[in-house]
């Protein structure tokens, strides 16, 4: 964490999602995602689906195979890469991987620096502070509370 | 109508003399010429246009039908969003390389014959791969070089083929051909080349990470969906498509999930996409052929758009690799958010604009009897949302924090990626405008209740199984490095062996010739030492002699006549 001596800095639209830096809030939203897939998993109790293929209208088909077949390419895909991953300069120089992208196509520039600098809110434990403003933003020493 | 005034003469037009205007000029051009295209492609209507006659072949440069109008259309529209896009571009290598590219890629799908597909095939080869190259560095001249041999490949496959179909039939209308003729097999192929079929795909998952910001967002719209819209023209119901297309909407999966650079990942998801496209192209019912043009309309702005929203973030930070990135929520909202659109657009979240054209293929595949594929695609959705919908804005704006803090993107990259996103969610939210556009007349009705159930439980628990592997630890973390694939074998294997196998063959001839060299020397070694002063050869021959080997040849020659 390499801002932690100071108060962090968001755009304004991003003080919606600050919940993202709090793991309270996100332990919320997480239980109302619960909440939400076990209201679907119920709707097939008292709705009867139109099946189109065998098998299809089983209670809970289409929740388990998300589920299940989320898992499976996951866990597939891991098992995967200990036979296929290689270093990152595995095909250089004849590849771009290792390369650095060449200044003259980009415009690096920090929040702090940038056109919008003047409007970022100053934001402490994932909740903005008042009378923020990046560039001015006081050192406050802020380690607890971020995942 | 005249031939310089269709769609794909006025952007070559432009291309050309686009080197010769000032630099915002350009820029502008490059908005307004796809706004002239679309113009031009409606005020022209149904019908075959810009016939010419060559050498006695009659070309049909612009059939506007259906099928091939709303192709030209969202390769119009994707020539205009990523003009907006990369409105700070100064290079007129690339723009000119982008018009040249749009330009030909809308010829292909106008072409109403085989010769004139030829010539803009060629065309979308030798424009985009500009597109790499203009990044300019060692490595991407490499990639461009692997990429155009590729492309031409598939080219110089293409012609051949429609030699063959020729000589067999004597026509070069581009209708359907069915595989029926060793012609049209390699047509077949070519079209697969550049469709991205499983063991010919490698080309893209190489190319398009090695672009130009802007360049990767061009890319991503053209190639593999003019050839998607050849495979509906010439190869529609083909049964064996129907198996491609779902290998190809699996396989990706695995490897863009575990791959570290986010436009190579999109790069995957792109070809996993095409699956789908394929899958419809192979069923090829009007409900299928629907969902394919529907899915490539729909994928092209939501690809679009996630190029975008990476393209920014690497502009603004010089990396797209998820191992470097993380947290850029807080100062790239704008960026993150667009992103989170693609994102549920091509996780085909109900009121986003892959779940109007994805379940016509879904429908199209259960209708038919084609359960196992139904089950492909499923689980095919499911992937989708692993690593299109979670990896890509999950590892950039969110999860670990990366401690950067990039500006927001620029304001013209903000426009594009705001019109895209609007585009999606309204074509998610009223798919009737997209419905209109369709080859077949439709009457399908996405929003069902049964359709956006599943469609939810599908996804929600596919996100609860996300939430438990991060949990739990199981879920791979992002790791710097590069992954095989089966392009290891041209990169890797065959340079590798490719000198042993030289030196062998070398050292194996100059063997051969040395043994040869030495058989002759000792020849010409006998032959002299007989020769000399007193040896055999120079002495005098007595008649006696000379008689005796006469007789001893005719007996020779006397024996050799009896023998039957």
């Amino acid at each position: 964490m390499k801002r932690d001596a100071q108060d962090d800095i968001a755009a304004p639209l991003a003080r919606w999602f600050l919940w993202a830096d709090s793991p309270v809030r996100v332990q919320r939203v997480i239980l109302g995602l619960g909440a939400l897939c076990a209201v679907l998993f119920l709707f097939d109790l008292f709705w009867h689906r139109h099946a189109y293929v065998p098998g299809e209208g089983l209670w809970g088909f289409h929740a388990i195979a998300g589920f299940v077949s989320f898992t499976a390419i996951v866990l597939g895909a891991k098992s995967l890469r200990t036979l296929i991953l290689r270093t990152e300069d595995y095909y250089a120089p004849r590849a771009v991987d290792t390369e650095t992208y060449p200044g003259a196509g980009l415009d690096r520039v920090d929040a702090r620096d940038g056109p919008d600098a003047a409007e970022l809110l100053s934001v402490r434990d994932g909740a903005v502070r008042e009378g923020g403003g990046g560039r001015h933003a006081s050192a406050v020493a802020d380690v607890e509370n971020r995942p | 109508m005249n031939l310089v005034l269709t769609p794909p003469f006025l952007y070559l037009l432009a291309a050309a003399a686009l080197p010769f205007l000032p630099a915002r000029a350009r820029a502008m051009v490059l908005l307004g010429v796809p706004l002239a295209g679309l113009a031009s492609l409606y005020a022209m209507g149904p019908g075959l246009h810009a016939g010419v006659a060559v050498v006695g072949f009659e070309l049909e440069f612009a059939r506007v039908d259906k099928l091939s109008t709303i192709f030209a259309v969202i390769f119009s529209f994707a020539a205009f969003l990523s003009g907006i896009y990369a409105w700070h571009v100064r290079d007129t290598v690339q723009q000119v390389a982008t018009l040249a590219y749009a330009g030909s890629a809308i010829g292909g799908v106008l072409a109403g014959d085989l010769i004139s597909l030829f010539l803009w095939w060629e065309g979308t080869a030798v424009a985009s791969v500009l597109l790499i190259w203009a990044r300019r560095t060692p490595g991407a001249y490499a990639t461009g070089m692997r990429y155009l041999i590729i492309q031409v490949l598939s080219g110089m496959l293409l012609l051949v083929g429609l030699l063959v179909h020729f000589h067999d039939t004597g026509s070069i209308a581009f209708e359907h051909l069915g595989l029926v003729s060793p012609g049209t097999l390699l047509m077949f192929l070519a079209f697969g080349i550049k469709c991205a079929f499983p063991l010919m795909h490698n080309w893209l998952q190489d190319s398009y990470p090695a672009a130009t910001v802007t360049g990767t967002v061009v890319l991503s719209a053209f190639t593999t969906k003019m050839a998607v819209y050849t495979l509906a023209r010439g190869y529609a119901g083909t049964e064996i498509l129907v198996y491609i297309g779902a290998v190809m909407t699996l396989f990706p999966i695995f490897f863009a999930e575990i791959e570290n650079d986010l436009r190579r990942v999109l790069a995957y998801s792109l070809n996993n996409q095409l699956g789908f496209m394929v899958v419809g192209v192979g069923i090829g019912t009007p409900l299928a052929l629907n969902g394919t043009a529907a899915h490539a309309f729909c994928h092209i702005l939501y690809k679009a758009l996630l190029f975008m929203s990476v393209g920014a973030v690497l502009y603004r930070t010089g990396t797209s690799k998820a191992s470097e990135l993380g947290g850029l929520y807080k100062t790239m909202p704008v960026t993150m958010v667009c992103c989170l659109v693609g994102a549920a657009s091509i996780s085909a979240f109900p009121l986003f604009s892959g779940f109007v054209s994805k379940s016509l293929i879904l429908s199209a595949s259960a209708e038919n009897g084609y359960y196992l594929v139904w089950g492909a695609l499923l689980i095919a959705s499911a992937g989708v949302l692993s690593h299109s919908g979670i990896k890509i804005p999950y590892f950039t704006f969110f999860a670990h924090d990366s401690g950067k803090r990039p500006a927001e993107a620029p304001a013209h990259m903000q426009i594009a990626m705001i019109v895209t996103a609007v585009a999606c969610v309204a074509i998610g939210v009223f798919p009737g405008l997209l419905y209109a556009l369709l080859p077949h007349q439709v009457d399908y009705h996405p929003y069902t209740v049964d359709h956006v159930l599943v469609q939810m439980q599908l996804l929600c628990f596919a996100l609860l199984a996300f939430v438990f592997l991060m949990r739990s630890g199981l879920h791979p973390p992002e790791v710097r490095g590069v992954n095989l694939d089966s392009d290891v074998v041209y990169r890797k294997f065959v340079p590798s062996v490719l000198p042993g196998v030289v030196a062998a063959v070398t050292s194996a001839d100059r063997a051969l010739r040395g043994a040869a060299l030495a058989m002759l020397g000792g020849v010409f070694g006998g032959v002299a030492r007989l020769s000399r002063p007193g040896a055999a050869l120079a002495r005098g021959w007595s008649v006696n002699s000379m008689m005796f080997v006469v007789i001893v040849v005719m007996c020779a020659v006397l024996v050799l006549n009896l023998i039957p």
